[in-house]
Parts: C-alpha cells; sequence; structure tokens
C-alpha cells in the first residue's frame, strides 16, 4: 500500500468535499454583500438547527440500506400533520399534545412506510423516483382526507380548524398552545436568547440512537444490502423485509421530525407544509456533503447550517446586488433543486464509471 | 368470453380499466346533473389538441430508453422563449407563430443536446435526474424572467416592476392561429379546432415516420437491447441524444400550440409540473416505461384530459364539491407509480 | 415462545393506549370561567367579596370586583388556586391556597366565593352559553 502524499491528501479531501466548500464560498461572499449582523446569523442558525436536524436525521437509515434519498418521508410528515390536526382540536397543550400528536402520528406512518417500502421492493433500482411519486400520490389521499373527511367523517368539534363550508381544514393552523413545547421544556437562557434545550437533548439522543443502531445485527444487514443485494440475499438477509424495515423507521422518525419542525414555527400550513419538509431536508442533506449512497451525521448539522444560511441570506444579498429581493428568492429556489440535481447526477455518473471499470477488467483489458 | 375479458384486463391492467370506466360512468352521469355532453365533448377535444403534441414528446425517450421524461419542463422553456420573443419582435398571425416555433426549435436543439449529453452520464437513473433538471431549470429561467432586457409594454410588468409578467395574453399575436384553422362549430356549444387535430396528426405521422427510418429503428434497438444494438454496431450514446433532443424539441413546439390556444403564456413557476399529466398520460394510453406508440398517445390524451374535463363538471354538480383537483392528483400519480412498479425488473 | 412474544406486543399497545389516554385527560386545556358573585350551593348561600385577585396552576392573576365575571383557561383536570381577598386600598388581607378537581364540562364555572366559604367542591354550573 503506497503512504499518501500530503498533496494527494488535499486534493482528495477537496474533491470528496467540493459541494460544502463550494457553499462555504458562496456564503462567505453573500453575507457580507446582505449586511445582517453576527449574531442575529448565529441565532438564526441556531434555531433552524433546531427546527430541521431531526427531519434530515430521518433520511440517514434508507441510505445505509442503499435505497438512496427517501422522498417518501413526506408520507411520515403527513402523518405528523395528522397527529397535529387532531390534538389542536382536541385542545391538548404543551408537551403533552406534542406527544399525543407523536403517538397518534405513529401507527399513521408506520402503515404508510410498510406500504411505502412494499412499493419500493416493487422498483429495486429506481426507489428514488418511485419514493417521489409515491409522495406525490399520498399527497392526493392526505388530501382527501383533509379536506373532505375530517369534519364529516371524522368529527372536528373546533371551528377554528373547520373551513367555513363545515367540513375539512383549513388552510393555515395555529399551533399556539403547542408552540415551542419541547424547545423550552427545559428552559434555558443565554443573554437574551431562549435556547431550544429540549429540542437540541432530542436531536442528540437521536443521534445516538443512529451510532448504535448501525452496530445492532439489523443495522449491519442493512448496511450488506445496501452493499449488495444479491450477495446479502445469498447470505440468509432477509432482503425485502429489512428494506421495508428501514423504510418504516425513517417515515416514523419524519413524522416525529415534522412536529418537531412545526412545534417550533409555531403556525402549520395544512396543504404545504409536507411537501416544503422533503424537498428543503433532501437539499440540506446533500449540501452537508451526503451522497446518495453515504451519508453521516456531520454531513446532517454541516447541511443544516450551510443550507439556511444561503436561505436567510440569499433574498436581501439578491436585493443588494441587483436591486430585487425576488431575484434572491428564485435565487434559493434554484440552489435548492440544482443542488439535487447535481448530487444525483455525479453520483450516477460516478456509479456508471465504477460499472464500466469493472466491465473492462472483466474482458480483461484493464 | 370471461376468459377473453380476463385477458383484456391483464393486457390493458387494472388502473386502465378502472379510470375508463370511471370516466365512461363520467359521461353517463353528466346528463342527469345537468351538464351539457356536447359542451364537455368540445373541451375535452380542445384540450386533446392543446396537450397532444406534450404527450408525444414522451414517446422518443421511451423508445430509446431513456424512461419517462420528467425533464419536459427544459423544452417547454424553449419553447417560452421563442413564444416571448416572437411577441418581442411584434410578429403578429402566422408569421408570429412561426417565428416563435423557428426561435424555439435551435433553442431547444442545443438545450436536447446538452441535456442528452447529461443523461449519457446517468444511465439508469435518468428519471430521478431529469425530474431535477426540470426543476432547476425552471427556476432558473424564473431569475432570468425577471432579467433578460425584453421591452414590449404587453409583456412587462405596468409600473413600479420590472421583468416580464406571470402571464402575457397572445390575443392580438396568433391567439387560436391553429385552432380556427378549418375549425368547425356545430351548434352553440360543440367546437372542434380542425387545424390543431391536423397539426397534431401531421406531428404523430413524422414521429411514426421517423421510427421507421433507419436511425429510427436503431433507436427503438437501444431502447429494447442496448448490448445488442452495441454489438450491431450501433452508436448507443447518439441515439440516445437524437432522441432527447428530439422530445426537447416536441415539448418546444407543444407548448406553443399549447399557448396559442390557452391565450397565454405562462411564465415563471407555469411549466413547473407540466411533465406529469402529459406522463401520466402516456401512461394511461397504454405505453409502459420502455415502449410507447402514436395510439398510446392519442388514447392516453382522450382519456386522460376527458377525465380532467369531466370531473370538475359531474362531481361538483353531483357532490357540490370541487374534488378535481385531488382526483387529478390521485389518478396522475396513481398512474406513474403503477407503470413504475409494474415489473420487478433492475435495469443494468 | 410466539405466544409470550404476541403477549408482550398486546401490553406494549396497550401501554401505548394508556398513556395516549392519560396525556389527552392531563394535557387538555379548558375554558373555565371565574366567578364572584352571590352563590347557593346545597341550600347554603355564599357573599361575594368585595375584590379578590385569583391565581391557577400559580398563572398569571385575574382580579374581580365583586359581581365580576371572566374567563379563563386551564390545562387538566386537577387544579391548585390561590385567591387574595384585597380591601379598598388593594391591600391582601387574606390568602387562601387550595386544590380541586374538575372534570365535568358541565360544572364550567369557578366560584371564589363557594371557594372562601369552604364549600364542597367551588365548581358550579356554567352560564348558558355565550
Amino acid at each position: 500500500m503506497k503512504a499518501y502524499t500530503t498533496k494527494e491528501k488535499i486534493q482528495h479531501f477537496l474533491i470528496s468535499n467540493a459541494v460544502p466548500i463550494i457553499f462555504v464560498v458562496m456564503s462567505a461572499i453573500a453575507i457580507p454583500l446582505s449586511g445582517f449582523s453576527g449574531t442575529y446569523l448565529v441565532q438564526e442558525m441556531l434555531i433552524r438547527l433546531a427546527r430541521n436536524s431531526f427531519l434530515v436525521l430521518s433520511l440517514i437509515i434508507p441510505i445505509v440500506a442503499g435505497m438512496g434519498l427517501n422522498f417518501g418521508m413526506v408520507l411520515g410528515a403527513m402523518a405528523g400533520q395528522i397527529g397535529l390536526i387532531l390534538v389542536s382540536d382536541w385542545a391538548v397543550v404543551g408537551m403533552r399534545g406534542l406527544l399525543l400528536a407523536a403517538l397518534i402520528g405513529t401507527p399513521i406512518s408506520v402503515a404508510l412506510g410498510y406500504i411505502c417500502g412494499a412499493v419500493l421492493n416493487r422498483a429495486k433500482g429506481r426507489e428514488m423516483v418511485t419514493s417521489y411519486i409515491l409522495g406525490f400520490f399520498v399527497n392526493g389521499i392526505y388530501q382527501l382526507t383533509v379536506l373532505y373527511a375530517f369534519g364529516k367523517l371524522i368529527p372536528i368539534s373546533n371551528a377554528e380548524l373547520v373551513l367555513s363550508r363545515g367540513y375539512g381544514i383549513r388552510n393555515a393552523i395555529n399551533l399556539a398552545g403547542m408552540r415551542h413545547g419541547l424547545d423550552y421544556l427545559i428552559p434555558l437562557r443565554v443573554g437574551n436568547l431562549n435556547v431550544p434545550l429540549g429540542t437540541y437533548l432530542t436531536i442528540a439522543l437521536f443521534c445516538l440512537f443512529i451510532v448504535w443502531f448501525r452496530r445492532t445485527k439489523l443495522g449491519q444487514d442493512m448496511r450488506a444490502i445496501g452493499q449488495d443485494m444479491g450477495v446479502a440475499g445469498a447470505a440468509g438477509i432477509p432482503v425485502e423485509k429489512t428494506r421495508i424495515i428501514a423504510i418504516i423507521i425513517s417515515t416514523v422518525l419524519a413524522c416525529y421530525g415534522q412536529i418537531i419542525f412545526l412545534q417550533n414555527i409555531g403556525t402549520m400550513n395544512t396543504y404545504n407544509s409536507h411537501d416544503q419538509a422533503g424537498m428543503f431536508a433532501i437539499a440540506a442533506l446533500l449540501i452537508g456533503g451526503a451522497t446518495v449512497s453515504k451519508a453521516t451525521i456531520p454531513n446532517v448539522f454541516v447541511g443544516v447550517i450551510l443550507f439556511h444560511l444561503m436561505f436567510v441570506v440569499s433574498p436581501m444579498a439578491g436585493k443588494q446586488l441587483m436591486g430585487q429581493a425576488q431575484i434572491g428568492e428564485y435565487f434559493r429556489v434554484f440552489v435548492s433543486y440544482g443542488i439535487i440535481a447535481i448530487s444525483l447526477a455525479l453520483h450516477a455518473w460516478k456509479r456508471q464509471k465504477d460499472r464500466e471499470r469493472a466491465r473492462r477488467s472483466l474482458r480483461g483489458e484493464a | 368470453m370471461n376468459e377473453k375479458l380476463k385477458a383484456f384486463i391483464e393486457e390493458a391492467g387494472w388502473p386502465r380499466v378502472i379510470i375508463g370506466l370511471f370516466l365512461l360512468s363520467l359521461f353517463v352521469a353528466a346528463p342527469f346533473v345537468r351538464v351539457r355532453v356536447d359542451a364537455s365533448i368540445s373541451d375535452t377535444l380542445v384540450r386533446f389538441g392543446m396537450n397532444g403534441i406534450l404527450v408525444l414528446a414522451m414517446v422518443p425517450m421511451i423508445q430509446s430508453g431513456c424512461g419517462l421524461n420528467f425533464g419536459l419542463p427544459l423544452g417547454i422553456i424553449a419553447g417560452l422563449l421563442g413564444a416571448v420573443t416572437s411577441i418581442q419582435l411584434n410578429l403578429t398571425g402566422v408569421l408570429g407563430f412561426g417565428a416563435a416555433l423557428g426561435i424555439a426549435i435551435p433553442l431547444a436543439v442545443v438545450f436536447g443536446i446538452a441535456y442528452g449529453l447529461l443523461l449519457n452520464r446517468v444511465k439508469g437513473d435518468e428519471m430521478m435526474i431529469a425530474t431535477y433538471v426540470g426543476f432547476s431549470s425552471v427556476a432558473f429561467m424564473c431569475m432570468m424572467w425577471l432579467m433578460l432586457p425584453y421591452t414590449s409594454p404587453n409583456m412587462i410588468w405596468g409600473y413600479g416592476g420590472s421583468g416580464l409578467r406571470t402571464t402575457i395574453s397572445v390575443e392580438g399575436y396568433w391567439l387560436h392561429i391553429l385552432s380556427d384553422f378549418l375549425s368547425i362549430q356545430i351548434g352553440p356549444y360543440l367546437y372542434i379546432p380542425t387545424g390543431m387535430f391536423l397539426f397534431f396528426g401531421l406531428m404523430c405521422f413524422l414521429m411514426w415516420a421517423f421510427l421507421h427510418t433507419k436511425t429510427g429503428t436503431a433507436m427503438t434497438a437501444v431502447g429494447s437491447n442496448p448490448e445488442f444494438a452495441r454489438a450491431s454496431g450501433i452508436d448507443v450514446n447518439r441515439m440516445r441524444v437524437i432522441s432527447v433532443v428530439l422530445s426537447t424539441v416536441l415539448a418546444a413546439i407543444g407548448i406553443i400550440v399549447y399557448q396559442q390556444s390557452f391565450g397565454f403564456i405562462q411564465l415563471y413557476m407555469g411549466p413547473f409540473y407540466m411533465a406529469f399529466p402529459a406522463v401520466a398520460a402516456i401512461l394511461l394510453g397504454g405505453a409502459s416505461v420502455h415502449k410507447a406508440s402514436m395510439l398510446n398517445v392519442v388514447i392516453g390524451t382522450l382519456l386522460f384530459q376527458g377525465i380532467l374535463t369531466m370531473t370538475p363538471s359531474v362531481i361538483n354538480s353531483l357532490l357540490q364539491t370541487d374534488m378535481s383537483e385531488v382526483i387529478r392528483i390521485v389518478v396522475s400519480n396513481g398512474m406513474i407509480l403503477y407503470a413504475l412498479t409494474r415489473k420487478v425488473q433492475v435495469k443494468r | 415462545m410466539m405466544n409470550r412474544r404476541n403477549g408482550v406486543r398486546i401490553l406494549l399497545a396497550a401501554a401505548l393506549v394508556l398513556l395516549g389516554v392519560y396525556l389527552f385527560v392531563s394535557g387538555k386545556q379548558h375554558q373555565m370561567f371565574v366567578d364572584n358573585m352571590a352563590v347557593e350551593i346545597e341550600g347554603k348561600a355564599y357573599a361575594p367579596e368585595a375584590a379578590v385577585r385569583v391565581a391557577f396552576d400559580g398563572g398569571e392573576p385575574l382580579e374581580l370586583a365583586s359581581g365580576d365575571r371572566d374567563v379563563t383557561q386551564v390545562v387538566g383536570p386537577r387544579h391548585s388556586v390561590k385567591v387574595e381577598v384585597l380591601n379598598e386600598s388593594g391591600d391582601v388581607v387574606k390568602t387562601l391556597e387550595g386544590e380541586f378537581r374538575w372534570v365535568s364540562t358541565k360544572k364550567g364555572m369557578f366560584s371564589v366565593p363557594a371557594f372562601l366559604g369552604g364549600a364542597p367542591s367551588p365548581m358550579i354550573d356554567s352560564p348558558v352559553a355565550e
């Protein structure tokens, strides 16, 4: 084995972390342009780290199992929202309300996760596009439920939640009773900033869970499946079942993630919140340097910070640079989608090259 | 008889049968809830003409094995640029429409080549990447619509703002230029946009003829068995690029035809989700992820647009609520999902 | 073995349902009227104080003059209450702390005189739909 020179090491570091580095550079240019103060940005990042990390973390397990980015996480987000709607109707407040919402969301997201896993087992090799479309499909069913069944089949007594026609849930729900229920469960003030300690502790617990889970038998099985489904199957691992479990875990965690996200924000867009959750989580993870086949916990936190830094800064930077905040807003939409496109393409390209190399070595030309 | 029915259902697939029956029941129910059938048919026909070419744009990429073209918005953007430029030049009538096509097609070729080269590097993952190429190009153009130096007063924001409006009327330029050509009006409700159908027919014919040329058959060969195609000396990557360019050009033409009938050019986030109805339509028509024909295009567009036209009017008067949006989401995505999961086939 | 596993599962499910019920009962927010008027419970009359300050579960205090009625939000079935009786200059003359349970939605009004007078329950019928 040849020792690597310093130059090669640096090169390797730059190549494998290209995406986060580009974002650091972009932020370095945009922050002075936007004119935001350092303290403001730090505060904002601390809030957003609490708000989004859990959702992004929920994406890790399917990646370990080789199923790519779980675009089906929106299913879990929808389950969480159904829990929150019911709990706000019953006027259960505070941390107890959030726990109850999670308790209601859990069976729904287990069921949805099972369906998602079973569907993806029928679409091996194109899990991502399938889970993406599945998200749209279930969104249709979610709308059907929330817009027509709630208030008709499922009684909703709180008039503030129901549309004026008498059934169906309003577009925006105020979660005032549950707002910051988890964030400030353990009160802590630093300077004039409330630290969402409860949420940070939950996220830390979750990280420990992932570290532990990877070492369990199930976690090892998933990694084996992620490397090669055929070999794993031959070694006696129940491939299909394990894949379903991976998706169920991800879906349930996404459900909790969405509840944490919404308790921090305090209002819920009944028909949009979940859609955005999926896209932002995936973009953040990729910006943090994760790929379709490899994601680590540091990727999550780096990604959330960099993505949201750009998210906060770009409208103001656009305004200063072009005279229009609108441009900055479109810019961040463009970056979110563009980064997903580029990461997916780079990954697929690399995989294709690997395959070609393998084929060539089989032919004996290499 | 029973066997035949079973075989037919097996052949067509349950979702198609269910959706077909659903549409049929909508037409049957229509007169009872005082929805005019002739007006509905007219609407369906117009929408069929509007969307036909966009659906047709799916065919080449499916045939060449590139999968469903979720990157349709890229071609649509070329079409939008053509349309907007034609209005900027103040060209009206046939000339304006021709200019829009004339500008859009070369742009679409350029976009298509770049897009095709990208897709050649990501074989097996085309669909997901195509989706995000489409999305990011739409978002990129959102910035461009604000910054590009268009000046026609019919297109830019009136006062205070700068950049192009979100919707631009083509009235006075080339509104209904195809639709009204040889159009037939029967009674006050039934209108048949003959010109649009002729144009659509022409495009289908060209597509069909192309698929039977040497290049066309080579392209199909690439789609059905890339290894075999390579062995018989076909340049696989070149064929794939050709198919992507064709698809992108058809999307550009398709959106201009759409606009001349619809009456408006929709910029900004307008083209964002336009790929999904087209994908759903061709799958509804019986295409699979690997195989599509002109017949699939025609049947699929008719069925899909029929549902889109009939559900709002019939369901609304039946249940007094507007469920059409939800039904559209469930039907179109359900159809795509069905096609994606139909065969357990790991592509190599 | 399988039976034991299923048994554990059923127990777990039951525990979760119980947890849900507990959360629902203990976390539910109720609207409660607070009243400082003359009231008669089981033949015994209670007279209002001139001015009182009432705080539930250590929350923001409400000030009520004689004949006042106010509304507040409380969480769960069991509450602590602190009533301070004020004199004309606003000084506290008497403080009474206590606990009470409230479960029936029908009796949705907390009567300060009844509480001060030591009635069996301070909760009385809520006013007809306002």
